[in-house]
């Protein structure tokens, strides 16, 4: 049983991180699809096309820091919390990487037919960064209640 | 198969068609369209095939008779997996025989006695009950019914189309709300490309030259005949 706790502990260490990645990697491509699609369909802007295809990356870098903010010896004090904050930050951060490549592809279909409405395009993209970024510092505040672990 | 397969690098290759009307958003051509669908699943592939063949007219061969046409319509309904796509043939195919009575009373014809097919499903029935009222008590269905009526009573050809255009592209439009990368929005964008290539291939100067022409092939050594 203590090992099953234990393995907890270091799933929700490592999964803000991974569970980021994963959602990133998703966001990413499919935002990366529409702006690929965009380049088949127009003659210039596709800087910013691409641009845009990359902002779901950033929830992998919050998942990043709140990975080291989590970092302490894995007992079985400290593996519940662990988990519980890890994981559900973790899915915080997959679901709105995913989230937000999608209002990413909207917006690149909006930057193509109205590219006066490009930066109004984006705001959706960026309320959903601003979820993802309640998530990250939250989770670095409530870290601070998990006990510290003796070796 | 997957209801949920996304298609961002179709979607996001294909131009945007704000309008059938607009000069300035001339669709591209089939050949380029048809090299962008191929990056369509096979199953969605021949999903589309199925409603094109039933809605593009240059897809139906020249006297079939309606049995025929009206068979490959059922046909192709019972094989549409997306109940939505369905309702949008449904429509189309309601719209067109709402069309085809108003022209047969229009010419003073009387609809086919029964059991032959000439409208699709309920639509077909509906009007034969209805056949004495002036609209067939479709307006609530087809607001621009009333309008229809009068083009035709004119003998205006071109606002007739425009307004069925317009009417076709308003309900793709409205069908289209909340499908922006799935199967349904790369199904809904061919169909509203076929309406803009094809009011954007009316070109009534090239129109009435090609007429010259024909006029002047067809009386050919006779042209000059009253002219002495």
């Amino acid at each position: 049983m203590e090992q099953i706790i234990i393995a907890m502990g270091w799933a929700g260490l490592y999964g803000p991180m991974a569970l980021g990645a994963i959602g990133s990697t998703i966001g990413c491509a499919i935002a990366g699809q529409a702006a690929c699609g965009a380049l088949l369909d127009t003659e210039s802007g596709h800087g910013r096309y691409i641009g845009i295809s990359a902002m779901p990356s950033s929830q992998t870098i919050y998942g990043i820091v709140v990975m080291f903010s989590l970092n302490r010896t894995v007992t079985v004090e400290t593996a519940p919390g662990l988990f519980a904050v890890g994981l559900l930050t973790g899915l915080a951060l997959l679901f709105s990487a995913v989230r937000q490549g999608e209002s990413c592809a909207s917006a690149i279909q909006v930057a193509k037919a109205k590219p006066e409405a490009f930066g109004l395009s984006l705001a959706p993209a960026a309320i959903v960064e601003g979820f993802a970024v309640f998530a990250f510092i939250f989770a670095l505040v409530i870290s601070t209640g998990i006990p510290a672990g003796t070796p | 198969m997957s209801r949920s397969r996304r298609y961002y690098l179709l979607i996001g290759s294909l131009p945007v068609l704000t309008s059938p009307f607009a000069p300035s958003h001339r669709p591209i051509s089939r050949i380029r369209l048809d090299g962008r669908l191929a990056l369509l699943h096979p199953d969605d592939a021949r999903e589309l095939a199925l409603i094109e063949g039933v809605v593009r007219w240059e897809s139906l061969p020249m006297g079939q008779d309606d049995e025929v046409f009206l068979r490959r319509a059922d046909e192709a309904l019972a094989q549409l997996s997306r109940p939505n796509l369905r309702d949008v043939l449904r429509w189309r195919l309601a719209a067109r025989t709402m069309l085809a009575a108003l022209r047969r009373r229009h010419l003073g014809l009387a609809l086919p006695a029964p059991p032959v097919r000439w409208g699709f499903g309920e639509w077909a029935a509906h009007i034969r009950r209805n056949w004495s009222h002036p609209q067939f008590r479709l307006a609530p269905y087809f607001p621009w019914i009333d309008e229809a009526q009068r083009a035709l009573a004119e003998g205006d050809a071109r606002a007739l189309e425009r307004l069925v255009v317009h009417a076709v592209w308003r309900h793709l439009e409205q069908a289209g709300a909340g499908h922006y990368f799935d199967f349904e929005a790369v199904v809904l964008y061919v169909l509203r490309w076929s309406l803009a290539a094809r009011w954007a291939a009316y070109e009534p100067a090239r129109a009435s030259t090609r007429f010259g022409h024909l006029i002047e092939s067809g009386l050919g050594r006779h042209a000059l005949l009253f002219a002495q």
